[in-house]
C-alpha cells in the first residue's frame, strides 16, 4: 500500500499548457481526450511528397487570437507580447502561447520569487528544419539576401531566449533532446534540478514538430511512418495496439508543465496537481530505431524502485504507443514482464497517441499532461481505432471514455538510439 | 537625390519596417526617426535593412549603415548605392 511521506522535497507539477492539433488550451485538450476526437487529417502542407501524409495537424492557430484567448493573461504582459512578437516560426509561437498558459494556470504571474531560482528547459531537438528547408530556395538563388534573425531563429535555444525575457526568468536554461522522449527526458532533467535545490520552480516546454519534407520521407523510407492502409479515413489511422497498427502518425503539439518543489508551492499557495514521485532514463546501447525489451523492462522497474513501489502501487499506465508494429509489441510484452497477470489485469492502459498522434518531442509533456487531467476529472480517454489488441493478457481501456480514479501512474516515452523513459506520478489532494 | 529616387527607397523601407513589426504604419517611418526609435532591436534593424536591400535589388556590406542615426541617413546610403549600381 503507497504510503510516502511528503516532504519538503517532494516535487510537484504546479502548472499546464497547451497547444495543439487536439486542443489550443487545456479545457480544449481535456474535451479531446473525453471524447477521443482526433483531429489527423491528409495534410496538404506537403505536396512535393508522393506518398499521403497523414498528421495530427494544428489547424487554425492564429498567435494573436490565442494570446487574447488566455484567461487571466495581464494587459500590460500581452502588450509587451504583442508589441515585441516578430516573424516568429510556428514553433516558437505555439511554445509561447503554452508557456504563457501554463505559467498563467501556475499562478506565477504574480509571483515574487527570486528570478534566479527559476529555470527553463525546452524539451525538444531539431525544432528547425522546416523553418530552415522553406528558406533555402530563396538562399540558393540569392545567399547575400538570408535574413540576420535566421541567426537566432536556426536554433532550438531561440525559445529560451524569447520565453525567458517575457516572463524574467534568471535560472539556468537549457535544451534536453531525446528524440521521441524528448519530453519525459525535459521533465527528468527538471525534477533533478528541483531535487538537488538548483531551482525552486521549472518550466518544461516541449516543442512542437513541424517537420521538414526530408524528414517525413525518411521516415516512410524506413518504414515506420503509418497512413498508408487508412490514407483515405485519416482518422482511422493512427492505431496503437491495435493489429492493423502500421506505423506511427505525427502530431503537433507544444505542451507545457510548470514543476516545483512542495515548499515553494505551499509558500505561494499555489495548486499541485501531482507528485512526481521518480524519474528515470536509461540507454539500450543501440543506435538503431528498434525498442529493445530488455530495456523497456528496465526502465519500468528502475522507476518503481525509485519511487520506492510495487507493481501493485500502479493503478494506471499512459504507453508510449506510437502504433508502430514493432514499438507496440515491445512494449506490451514489456509492460506483461513488470506486471504480473492477476496486477495486470487491474491496471488500465491507454495511448494519449491514439487521439493526438505521435507529438515527437512533446509527447512526453503532452502525455503527462493527459495524465493529470484524467486523475483531476476521474476519467479515462478511450483507446481510439483498438479494435483487436495485438495482446490480450493486458487490461486495455476501450473505445470510450470510462469512469475511474487514477491517483498512481505510469508515463512512458521510447525513443530512437535506444532512449527509455519512465515517469511515476501521484496525484496530489 | 532625386525626390523620386528618395520617395521609392523609403516605400520599399516603410514596406520592409511593417514587414518585421506589423504594429507599424507607413506614417510611422519618417527621415527624422530612427528605427531604435520605432522600437526595433538589432536583429529588426538588421532585417529590415537586408529586406529593403532585398527589395531595391542592391548587394552591400551592412558596415556602410553603422554610421545612419535616422530613416533619412538610411535613404541616403541606399540612394547612393543605387546610383553607383546604376551606372
Amino acid at each position: 500500500m503507497f504510503n510516502k511521506a511528503v516532504t519538503e522535497k517532494t516535487i510537484c507539477i504546479t502548472g499546464l499548457g497547451i497547444v495543439a492539433g487536439a486542443g489550443q488550451n487545456i479545457d480544449a485538450f481535456q474535451q479531446t481526450l473525453k471524447s477521443g476526437h482526433n483531429s489527423i487529417i491528409q495534410s496538404q502542407r506537403y505536396p512535393m511528397l508522393a506518398f499521403p501524409v497523414l498528421q495530427a495537424e494544428l489547424q487554425d492557430f492564429n498567435f494573436g487570437t490565442a494570446l487574447k484567448e488566455i484567461t487571466g493573461l495581464p494587459t500590460d504582459l500581452e502588450n509587451i507580447i504583442r508589441a515585441t512578437i516578430r516573424r516568429y516560426p510556428l514553433v516558437v509561437e505555439a511554445g509561447l502561447i503554452a508557456a504563457l498558459e501554463a505559467w498563467v494556470n501556475s499562478n506565477l504571474i504574480s509571483h515574487n520569487l527570486d528570478l534566479a531560482r527559476i529555470g527553463i528547459i525546452i524539451a525538444g531537438q531539431n525544432t528547425t528544419h522546416h523553418y530552415q528547408y522553406q528558406l533555402t530556395a530563396a538562399f540558393q538563388t540569392a545567399p547575400e539576401y538570408l535574413t540576420p534573425a535566421y541567426a537566432l531563429n536556426f536554433m532550438d535555444t531561440n525559445l529560451l531566449g524569447i520565453i525567458s525575457e517575457l516572463l524574467k526568468i534568471q535560472g539556468p536554461g537549457i535544451t534536453v533532446g531525446g528524440a521521441s522522449a524528448s519530453g519525459n527526458l525535459g521533465i527528468i532533467q527538471g525534477f533533478h534540478w528541483l531535487q538537488q535545490g538548483i531551482v525552486d520552480v521549472c518550466l518544461v516546454l516541449g516543442t512542437l514538430a513541424d517537420l521538414s519534407p526530408m524528414e517525413l520521407q525518411a521516415f516512410h523510407n524506413l518504414g515506420v511512418l503509418g497512413g498508408h492502409h487508412f490514407a483515405e479515413q485519416p482518422q482511422q489511422a493512427c492505431r496503437p495496439f491495435d493489429k492493423q497498427h502500421e506505423g506511427f502518425i505525427p502530431g503537433q503539439a507544444s505542451a507545457c508543465v510548470i514543476l516545483e518543489t512542495k515548499a515553494s508551492a505551499d509558500k505561494r499557495q499555489a495548486h499541485c496537481y501531482a507528485e512526481i514521485l521518480s524519474a528515470v532514463t536509461l540507454l539500450d546501447g543501440n543506435r538503431l530505431a528498434d525498442p529493445k525489451l530488455a530495456g523497456e523492462i528496465n526502465v519500468m522497474q528502475q522507476a518503481l524502485q525509485q519511487a520506492g513501489l510495487q507493481p501493485t502501487d500502479i493503478n494506471y499506465i499512459n504507453t508510449h504507443g506510437t502504433s508502430t508494429p514493432l514499438g507496440d509489441e515491445t512494449e506490451a510484452a514489456a509492460i506483461c514482464q513488470v506486471f504480473a497477470d492477476d496486477t495486470l489485469k487491474k491496471i488500465p492502459l491507454n495511448a494519449t497517441k491514439s487521439i493526438t498522434g505521435h507529438c515527437l518531442w512533446s509527447a512526453g509533456v503532452v502525455e503527462t499532461i493527459a495524465i493529470l487531467l484524467q486523475m483531476h476529472a476521474n476519467f479515462l480517454h478511450p483507446n481510439v481505432n483498438l479494435v483487436e489488441p495485438i495482446n490480450n493478457n493486458c487490461r486495455w481501456v476501450g473505445n470510450k471514455f470510462e469512469n475511474a480514479k487514477i491517483t498512481i501512474a505510469m508515463n512512458n516515452s521510447f525513443g530512437f538510439s535506444g532512449i527509455n523513459s519512465c515517469i511515476v506520478l501521484a496525484k496530489s489532494h | 537625390m532625386s525626390s523620386q529616387n528618395q520617395a521609392y527607397i523609403l516605400s520599399m523601407l516603410a514596406e520592409s519596417a511593417i514587414q518585421v513589426m506589423p504594429n507599424l504604419t507607413t506614417e510611422n517611418i519618417q527621415s527624422e526617426v530612427s528605427l531604435h526609435d520605432l522600437g526595433a532591436n538589432s536583429i529588426d534593424r538588421a532585417e529590415i535593412l537586408m529586406l529593403t536591400m532585398a527589395a531595391l535589388q542592391l548587394k552591400m556590406p551592412m558596415l556602410k549603415f553603422a554610421q545612419a542615426k535616422n530613416i533619412g541617413d538610411i535613404v541616403a546610403i541606399f540612394n547612393d548605392h543605387l546610383e553607383i549600381a546604376a551606372v
